[in-house]
């Protein structure tokens, strides 16, 4: 196992190094600068100069890269080219909020979605069944910032529910961090239960005509032990493999639903730091999704093995 | 414990919480501001229009604009008491109010605070605003309560530069130090609120200052909230969430939150001048005719009418109006005449029109402006090329003067001195070393633009300042297309304690007298 984990962290530093330099070159290629941010629209060219001093912006490119790889090395993020804080700390702030959220919105999907595919496939061509492909399809296609905005108006404005500004409450008041917590997550989730549901019914239809469910029949075995045992047990391979996928793109889809429910997170971060170009921290939250994503599929594989004893990491 | 003990306790609690909430709720005013965060509360960086309002709350200048007014000509003491200035007008005395004290206690203002303060604006180091002070010689301390400004030459206004906008926002010495860069979100001034707490994409907290100089504030506290959209901040208010909020600016916006009862739209100023600047260097804008023919096609009316007579009003020369020494007597151009542009263009030598290159923000309010003068332009056979970047980029193209029409929205200190300088003046020439926003290549007015700056007699200064404007105008460095205002939503039951008119903070500014009613 440690094995294992060690070989996955090796694995890493090349996948990283290829991002790292890709979000360097391209945070530069991109016209505009932080230092009319800082400055302000009637900087003056000898302000901007100065800044540029300050920051290291005007040393030779490839200098600017080994400097920026050897603090990497370091684990030194640097600190924010525009407010002068701690990359590290300005991403430890936000980052319990995003996994919160991410989270919430796997287990919604995984909660809603496995029930859904199961039901669906049972009911194969039936009217239950259409109408789970309909859900689904709404699921998948409606943005993130549309349903959002629904959300807030049938659930926050007119029944009142729900807080419409999320965030702010901290988990001393588990309550209200849940209350705020469950629209962002269901808003998040939906798209997932969409997949996860497709996944789920695919894999059942394919499991169910299987011979060993012929013969947990035939031995009379109760048809819904069958399905939700036995059955299932063979689809949970691949929604745990998508599940593993889809929660590195549910951490990158987040900031949409980060932006209309008004939640700090890391996508809120990154689009800050790109419309400031604030390059420094821009490439910390790089290297903090590559360390995110290594993590995530590293567990994916871990899981399989509970899964899927026939699934052995060595 | 048994259950009836427990329901016993749990009711008591309930009871007592929903006794405590409104009481505590009520005197904070919930603010929502249109931006994903705080960028900074360090008054000589804050340049950004959701940073700006905060600024008016924390600080005092030695002199304020009165709540509510843009108008320069009537500054009235803050935390100077009384001022005079040698007949030279090079030399100025300010006698500080005794006893004032600075926030979380930081102690009493003293001389030395000011010094600090003006000193720390006044270099481009720590500020965004040290050009303003480039005529000031020396800044000293006289005694404990007595400051004196000696400048290099007379400036159009001085009392603007130590007024509570910008460098002249007054900050505690000890705690700037202390801090450090910290101080852009532990700031430490002396006006009705201060900062208590601030979480990062989501909240500034402001606690009212029990020591403050004219009272104690009506408020308990602010709580202001970063939602960057716009649609949840309307949500929010119209949940009761919020109990201000910073409009969308737009006139459709206006008339759906008028017509919600509980709610009022507050209009102010100051306006930001639309003006398209014309690059006088770029064949074929080089020909004053080919200009003039540009000028002559855009329609200043259609622009009103579009973006709604709430929010935009006409403009009236190159400058913003209001401002010190602003002059509507030269006829601007914008008539919409298509036909009598073609007929100057084809005059011209291009009787087949001409084509015109723009690099135009992606900000969705701009580029509608811009589409409506691209069609506007084309009835008169000019094919404006719109090369549509994100915000950032336009900002950075602009300045490397790659656009032949830059498309600006801008306010500035309200003196004709600095929008001129900034837009007309020939050192301001994008590209130049003393560059700032003259993305024209204007230079006809250089002479009457410097000699107003060091002018004694006002009479003469106002003319000197007309007869730039005037020369800029019939030169077309510069098309004024209107002007916009500022709109945002509150709840019936906020007083603001003034006539809200204007706030050169660009939000309204939250005083000892302002109350949840």
């Amino acid at each position: 196992m440690l094995r294992f984990i060690g070989r996955r962290l090796v694995t890493l530093v090349p996948t990283l190094l290829a991002v790292l330099t890709l979000v360097f070159v391209l945070v530069r290629v991109v016209p505009g600068n932080p230092a009319l941010i800082l400055l302000g629209d009637q900087a003056t060219p000898e302000a901007i100069a100065r800044f540029y001093r300050e920051t290291g912006l005007d040393q030779p490119i490839w200098h600017q890269y080994l400097s920026f790889l050897g603090q990497i090395a370091r684990g030194d993020l640097g600190r924010s080219m525009i407010n002068d804080r701690p990359v590290t700390s300005a991403i430890a702030e936000v980052l319990p909020y995003t996994l919160e959220l991410s989270i919430a919105g796997v287990v919604v999907g995984v909660l809603l979605g496995v029930p859904l595919g199961v039901v669906a496939a049972r009911s194969n061509g039936g009217w239950v069944d259409w109408l789970v492909r309909i859900v689904t399809l709404g699921g998948l296609s409606f943005p993130a910032f549309v349903s959002a905005i629904m959300m807030l108006l049938v659930f926050g404005l007119w029944l009142g529910w729900f807080p419409i500004i999320s965030g702010g409450k901290p988990w001393s008041d588990p309550g209200g961090r849940l209350m705020s917590l469950a629209l962002p997550a269901i808003n998040l989730g939906l798209v997932m239960m969409a997949y996860v549901a497709r996944v789920t019914r695919g894999g059942m239809l394919n499991t169910l005509p299987s011979d060993f469910i012929r013969t947990a029949r035939a031995k009379g075995v109760p048809m819904r032990r069958i399905v939700w045992k036995h059955a299932l047990r063979n689809v949970l391979l691949a929604v745990v493999t998508f599940t593993g996928l889809y929660f590195s793109v549910l951490i990158g889809n987040s900031v949409l639903t980060e932006i209309v429910f008004n939640r700090p997170g890391l996508g809120k971060l990154v689009v800050g730091a790109l419309d400031r170009r604030d390059y420094t921290l821009l490439q910390g939250l790089v290297v903090t999704y590559a360390v995110l994503v290594v993590v995530v599929n590293t567990l994916t594989d871990l899981l399989y093995g509970l899964v899927d004893p026939r699934v052995k990491t060595g | 414990m048994t259950i009836a003990k427990a329901t016993f306790w749990g009711l008591l609690t309930c009871v007592s919480l929903s006794a405590a909430w409104p009481a505590l709720a009520a005197g904070t005013l919930r603010f929502g501001v249109a931006a994903a965060d705080l960028g900074t509360l360090d008054p000589a960086r804050a340049t950004s229009t959701p940073d700006k309002p905060l600024t008016g709350w924390i600080y005092n200048g030695l002199v304020r604009f009165k709540p509510g007014s843009d108008d320069i000509s009537a500054l009235e003491p803050d935390l100077a008491e009384s001022w005079g200035e040698s007949e030279d007008g090079k030399v100025w005395t300010f006698k500080l109010r005794p006893g004032v004290k600075f926030h979380h206690g930081y102690g009493e203002l003293t001389a030395e605070d000011v010094v600090f303060s003006l000193k720390r604006a006044s270099n481009p180091d720590t500020s965004a605003f040290a050009t303003d002070y480039k005529a000031v010689e020396n800044i000293e301390a006289v005694d404990a309560l007595t400051v004196r400004i000696t400048l290099r030459q007379r400036v159009p206004s001085l009392l603007g530069l130590v007024s509570n906008y910008h460098g002249g926002n007054i900050i505690s010495k000890k705690a700037a130090e202390e801090e450090g860069a910290g101080f852009a979100t532990k700031p430490v001034g002396t006006g009705p609120f201060m900062v208590d707490s601030y979480t990062s994409q989501e909240s500034v907290r402001l606690v009212r200052n029990p020591d403050y100089f004219r009272g104690v504030p009506k408020l308990d506290g602010i709580e202001v909230r970063y939602i960057p959209s716009d649609s949840a901040r309307d949500l929010a208010l119209r949940a009761g969430e919020l109990d201000v909020s910073y409009g969308r600016q737009d006139q459709q916006w206006i008339d759906a939150t008028k017509g919600m009862s509980g709610f009022v739209v507050d209009i102010m100023r100051p306006a930001e001048l639309q003006q398209f600047h014309l690059n006088m260097t770029s064949a074929p804008l080089d020909k004053i005719e080919v200009r003039r023919a540009v000028a002559t096609a855009l329609n200043r009316d259609e622009f009103v009418k579009f973006i709604g007579t709430n929010l935009a009003q006409p403009a009236g020369s190159v400058i913003p109006t209001g401002n010190l020494g602003w002059d509507n007597s030269t006829p601007i151009f914008g008539q919409g005449d298509a036909e009598a542009a073609k007929k100057m263009l084809a005059d011209a030598g291009f009787p087949d029109g001409i084509k015109l290159k723009m690099i135009q923000t992606s900000l969705p309010n701009m580029l509608s402006v811009a589409q409506v003068a691209q069609a506007q332009l084309a009835k008169a056979g000019i094919d404006l090329q719109l090369d549509v970047v994100d915000h950032q980029t336009f900002h950075a193209q602009i300045r490397k003067d790659l656009s032949q029409v830059v498309y600006y929205s801008a306010a500035r200190f309200p003196v004709a001195d600095v929008f001129l300088s900034q837009f007309f003046l020939s050192d301001s020439i994008v590209g130049k070393p003393t560059a700032a926003t003259n993305f024209s290549h204007c230079d006809v007015a250089d002479d009457e633009i410097l000699g107003a700056r060091a002018e004694p007699d006002p009479e003469k200064q106002r003319a000197l300042w007309a007869a730039a404007q005037k020369k800029i105008i019939e030169n077309v460095c510069a098309v004024p297309l209107y002007e916009q205002l500022i709109a945002y939503a509150r709840r019936e039951n906020v007083d603001w304690g003034y006539d809200l008119k204007a706030d050169l903070h660009l939000g309204p500014v939250i005083t000892e007298l302002t109350d949840l009613k």
